[in-house]
């Protein structure tokens, strides 16, 4: 009997050949239960998501091909096992606590994968497809995912640019309840940006375009007030935060400008995201009191720079799974050599020691 | 008895540390759980304050049989005073604002103060104190009840010198918001989005604080300044004389009241308002420490006074 994992993932195979592989949680249940009888393993285990598909299982070592069978039944298509892995015994346990800790993601340290891990685990529980074994290891798989998010920076740092947008403007004005959002033109990038604030529940939403049609368009998915682009630009001031997305070839708001509009507000504080090519506003802008002017660059060097640092977190947080994939399979092993002592030697113990038990 | 009471100071001074201590911890560690327990311990060292404040009143008035004394008569005591005062009104802060962060600057500056109580007779006398003995016994001394001078022995000595502390104390929290205000800003203007900033309450909200403590402190101050006026008369014949004391007083006054112009009618906002609170406490600084070697009539704890 062994440990294995056969599968494949985002490192060895394209979209298409994982999209025919994944299951649903639902689709799964039913299609293990149909499968019931066929199924010859001792312990099962199947994790599916959009990036992976794996078959974890404990069984005799002629099963592998088994697993690969399976898989290959399921996707139809032969030519899929050349992308396939398999990872036995240690090896297994080691691959298994670092997709649960977001090591072997496609976005390093994500969260999600840890909840599809334990889905997927309570599903095979549910059904009996787990035993002793399974059950530990799952469970430690599990833990492990969580100490390694709270014992290294793998899963912090904001990844998209806008939610880096919403964290700077929180980190301004607080609670956006209170603040006004003010969107010229009403771009991709611009809609994409306005859609994070949205989320947050702002006072006031203005979508302002050159064509007003486009402003409705974005306004009516955005919950916000359309406005054509010289009445945008009458309630600048009433802004709290401004994001600009106009093609231009010049400024559109200069460092007099802006001053003149902060004297308006009463020097409020301003957020100002410039995504136009070229720039809508003077980047000088940024040196003037309590205006912050970030434009789309910088917003992608602070996810850049998020992405180095939890890239910088893999090596500590590798030792850690390995630490506990080795404590895991020390675990292992004396429960199988135990088990087998057990068996071949019930009969020669040493008189006195735990004969109750025989 | 005046054992007690040092056993008892004691265990305040050892409170204030650990909250410190633990708040220093939570600055690196980040637990929300390292925060409430450095908050119940400033919450025990200035209710055990309180206690050990009442206790060395009641020595001082039924042991001593001191008329007129309040336990706030020599520069330990104004201090253990001052500290008592800045804890009280970090807690208040707290409890509206839960903001742990604070606590570690004013923890810190609440612990310089009240270290400061008792070790700056160390300062003048360093070179005449021979081991640890010595240096224990020059703190110790610091620390006795004292002997009143006679313009201190007055009703207004109960009255003037704790509204000063409050709003002292309210600059001074003031004060350690206007750090966190500015590092927030650096980094926002740096664009760096660290953990630093993630770990910072939002530019606004401070600056709100800012103005709400001072927008406190400062009727309190002006209050503090008249009835000053008032107990000079009584001391000294005269409401105003222009003493070095009186006329930071009055320097600290306009800090804080161009402070409060700027943003209501210049509607300044943002880091120029914030420094220039900083600058109003560390002037108050200056008026209530510096300005003790200057002032013949103030200069009660120096010992240059009447």
């Amino acid at each position: 009997m062994r440990l294995v994992v056969v599968g494949l993932s985002h490192h060895t195979a394209p979209l298409e050949l994982r999209e025919k592989l994944s299951f649903g949680l639902l689709d799964l249940e039913k299609f293990i239960e149909s499968q019931k009888e066929k199924i010859p393993v001792k312990e099962l285990m199947i994790l599916s998501t959009c990036n992976r598909t794996e078959i974890y299982i404990f069984a005799e070592e002629n099963l592998d091909s088994w697993a690969k069978q399976f898989l290959i039944d399921r996707s139809q298509n032969q030519q899929i096992e050349k992308f396939f892995y398999l990872k036995q015994e240690e090896e297994m346990v080691i691959h298994l606590f670092n997709v649960a800790s977001g090591l072997d993601s496609l976005v390093l340290g994500e969260n999600e994968i840890l909840k599809q891990v334990k889905d997927s685990y309570h599903l095979f529980q549910k059904s009996g497809w787990t035993g002793k074994l399974f059950n530990v290891l799952f469970q430690r798989a599990l833990y492990v995912g969580k100490l390694v998010r709270t014992h290294t920076g793998i899963s912090q740092g904001l990844l998209s640019s806008g939610s880096v947008a919403v964290s700077l403007a929180e980190k301004i004005f607080g609670d956006l309840r209170d603040s006004s959002v003010l969107i010229l033109g009403a771009g991709k990038m611009a809609g994409i940006a306005a859609r994070y604030l949205a989320s947050k529940k702002v006072k006031k939403l203005f979508v302002a375009n050159r064509t007003l049609e486009t402003a409705q368009t974005l306004a009516l998915e955005l919950h916000a007030q359309p406005l054509s682009l010289e009445e945008g630009l009458k309630r600048a001031e009433s802004a709290d935060i401004l994001i600009t997305s106009l093609s231009l070839a010049e400024p559109l708001l200069s460092k007099k400008e802006v001053q003149d509009l902060m004297k308006r507000r009463e020097n409020r504080s301003l957020f100002i995201i410039d995504i136009g090519v070229p720039r809508n506003v003077d980047p000088s802008v940024h040196d003037l009191d309590n205006v912050y002017l970030y434009n789309i660059d910088d917003l992608k060097s602070i996810v850049q720079e998020n992405i180095e640092k939890r890239s910088r977190e893999i090596e500590n947080a590798s030792i850690i799974v390995k630490e506990k994939a080795k404590e895991f399979f020390q675990w292992y092993v004396s429960v199988k050599e135990g088990a087998e002592k057990s068996l071949k030697h019930n009969s020669s113990r040493i008189p006195g020691c735990n004969q109750a038990h025989n | 008895m005046e054992t007690i009471e040092h056993y008892l100071f004691n265990l305040v001074y050892f409170c204030y540390t650990v909250s410190m201590l633990l708040y220093l911890i939570y600055a690196f560690k980040k637990r929300d759980f390292l925060g409430k327990i450095a908050f119940s311990f400033i919450l025990a060292a200035s209710f055990l304050h309180v206690f050990d404040l009442a206790f060395r009143a009641y020595i001082g008035l039924a042991v001593h049989q001191l008329k007129w004394y309040v336990p706030w008569s020599n520069w330990f005591e104004s201090f253990s005073l001052f500290s008592l005062v800045i804890a009280l009104t970090f807690i208040v802060v707290q409890l509206i604002y839960r903001l742990h962060i604070l606590g570690i600057f004013v923890t810190t500056l609440l612990w310089i103060v009240i270290s400061f109580s008792m070790s700056y007779p160390l300062f003048s006398q360093w070179k005449e104190l021979n081991g640890f003995n010595q240096v224990w016994s020059s703190v110790m001394e610091a620390r006795a009840i004292p002997h009143l001078m006679p313009a201190l022995q007055s009703i207004w000595m109960a009255i003037h010198v704790p509204m000063m502390f409050i709003a002292y104390s309210s600059f001074a929290v003031a004060f350690a918001i206007g750090i966190i205000y500015l590092i927030q800003e650096k980094e926002l203007k740096l664009k760096k989005l660290s953990g630093v900033s993630q770990a910072l309450p939002a530019l606004e909200s401070l600056d709100t604080m800012i103005y709400r403590l001072i927008g406190w402190g400062f009727p309190i101050l002006t209050l503090g300044v008249i009835l000053g006026a008032r107990w000079a008369y009584d001391a000294w014949g005269r409401y105003w004389g222009w003493d070095a004391k009186e006329t930071w007083a009055l320097i600290t006054w306009f800090t804080y009241a161009i402070y409060l112009h700027m943003r209501f009618v210049a509607h300044w906002r943002g880091r120029k308002t914030v420094i220039l609170s900083m600058i109003g406490f560390v002037v108050v600084l200056f008026t209530y420490i510096g300005v003790n070697y200057l002032s013949e009539l103030h200069g009660f704890l120096s010992g240059r006074g009447m």
